[in-house]
């Protein structure tokens, strides 16, 4: 263990929830509440060969996670803290005002406000774009799309069905109400089923029912 | 006479009839025979099936491949999107391990892909077996029409340059009568896929400042060979006039413009699913045309 890594959590006493060294010269630390990640950047920038890397952010669907990396001579050392949304984090630009672009970095992409930091302008998207948040994590909505998506195309066959305004304007133009879909032509057959059972989708999707009388 | 099997896709038969009829006229114009390929599925779509599933995937559009292959035509692909998947399939499926694996998949179903058929996009169909000439040869209605071009990412990953993909249906729109509105956007994307992660996005930063452009340049219809895009341009439209926006550019496909070009009436094709205003639009420039 790094002497200073001691210090640190010496001086946090409680707040830190974990310390972990996955490989010599690189410890973690896991804080409990963003007000130890101040205490821990105060004290280290009063550490000699001590220099920020950079902090990195991770959204989840109820917080966002940033990892301070600090070189502290002797190795290099995280700090992680989880910010419960939608509330704000302390600038540490004070005892290492290399945090300014980074944090004004973080706040354009993600969203996430750093009290104190000084940088009065966007430097990744205008100010009109400033609500845009363009590393937000939407992958959850994006998740059910696809099970939808994969749901509609063994249900139907296609990734929609023909509503009842849309067969009628197909009629009225002198074509048949359904276009020759498997689920028209091959009826009491479970084909896109099959194929979707085979190829491992069920098992992923078990939600997909296999439909009496076929597509 | 030529002779296709023609891939009619989800968006086009189940959003948008007017273009799969338009389809089927300009092609008995052109003097070609098309088959319907029966029993056909999703291809499925290149956005969010492929990402979600792979196999099933290339499963379904090696199936869709081999209903191809057994009829003997080219596939004619007339959706932009079906044809990425399609054509993408066609060339993963060289690969006489994958083809294998995957005809063990269908092998259920006793369909069996050998890899051998010819998967066409529609607008190279349009382009290189009928050529402008033999379009313009059909024009029975020609009417003075700007229009701006969209072409459609999926149809710019291919071997040509993006700009000649713009010039071909550039092409086409001319030999349909057409005459073409330049925006300097016809390279952006519609939006459509990015506005499924994040709508408000997709309009600030794509589809907005393009209907801005196209609306700046005196086009008075949009035109494309995508459905999809079609339908997020339309879509994207209405969500604007809910906020005070209103662009009220119609948005047709280039089946619908040729299909008017070629003396088919407004009624014929049925252009009432459009949610942009093609059908007052065609009505006021071809209403005079006799069903």
């Amino acid at each position: 263990m790094s002497d200073v890594v001691a210090q640190i959590q010496a001086a946090l006493g409680k707040s830190v929830l974990s310390v972990s060294s996955p490989a010599a010269n690189r410890w973690f630390l896991e804080l409990g509440d963003t007000s130890a990640v101040q205490t821990a950047v105060e004290h280290l920038a009063r550490q000699p060969a001590t220099r920020l890397i950079t902090v990195s952010c991770s959204d989840y669907p109820a917080c966002l996670e940033l990892l301070y990396h600090i070189d502290i001579g002797e190795g290099i050392l995280t700090l992680r803290v989880k910010v419960w949304k939608p509330s704000s984090m302390n600038s540490i630009t004070a005892a290492m005002p290399a945090a300014e672009l980074i944090e004004h970095e973080i706040t354009e992409l993600f969203g996430l406000e750093f009290t104190g930091n000084p940088r009065p302008n966007n430097m990744i998207l205008s100010e009109s774009q400033s609500q845009l948040l363009p590393l937000r994590n939407r992958a959850s909505s994006l998740e059910t799309r696809m099970d939808g998506n994969v749901a509609n195309i063994v249900e139907h066959g296609s990734t929609t069905a023909p509503s009842k305004r849309v067969m009628k304007s197909r009629s009225a133009i002198g074509m048949p109400e359904n276009p020759p879909l498997c689920s028209v032509t091959c009826p009491g057959k479970n084909i896109v089923f099959e194929i979707a059972e085979s190829s491992g989708t069920v098992s992923r999707h078990p939600n997909l029912k296999k439909k009496e009388g076929g597509q | 006479m030529k002779r296709y099997t023609i891939y009619l896709g989800c968006m086009i038969p189940m959003r948008f009839p007017s273009i799969e009829k338009s389809a089927r006229l300009v092609f008995e114009k052109l003097g070609a025979k098309i088959a319907d390929l029966e029993g056909y599925t999703c291809c499925p779509d290149p956005v969010l099936t492929r990402l979600a599933e792979d196999e099933f995937s290339l499963a379904l559009s090696a199936r869709n491949l081999a209903m191809a292959e057994k009829m003997g035509n080219d596939l004619l692909v007339l959706c932009n999107g079906c044809y990425e998947t399609l054509i993408e399939a066609e060339e993963a499926l060289r690969d006489d391990d994958l083809r294998a694996r995957v005809n063990g998949i269908l092998a259920n179903e006793g369909t069996r892909y050998l890899g051998k058929v010819k998967v066409r996009a529609l607008i190279d169909v349009l382009n290189e077996d009928f050529r402008p000439g033999e379009i313009a040869a059909q024009l029975k209605a020609p009417r003075p029409v700007k229009v701006a071009c969209h072409t459609g990412c999926h149809m710019l990953r291919s071997k040509l340059h993006p700009r000649d993909r713009v010039r071909i249906l550039e092409d086409v729109a001319v030999a349909s009568g057409a005459e073409i509105a330049a925006y300097g956007k016809e390279l952006d994307c519609c939006g459509f896929p990015c506005a499924i992660a994040d709508e408000k996005m997709a309009m600030d930063i794509l589809i907005s400042p393009k209907l801005e452009a196209i609306k700046s340049s005196g086009a008075e219809a949009i035109v494309t060979g995508c459905p999809t895009c079609l339908y997020q341009f339309e879509n994207s439209e209405a969500a604007l006039k809910k906020l005070g926006k209103e662009t009220d550019i119609p948005v047709m496909h280039i089946l619908e413009l040729m299909a008017l070009g070629f003396g088919f009436s407004p009624e014929e094709l049925g252009l009432e699913l459009h949610r942009s205003p093609v059908k007052t639009f065609a009505q006021k420039k071809w209403g005079d045309v006799p069903g």
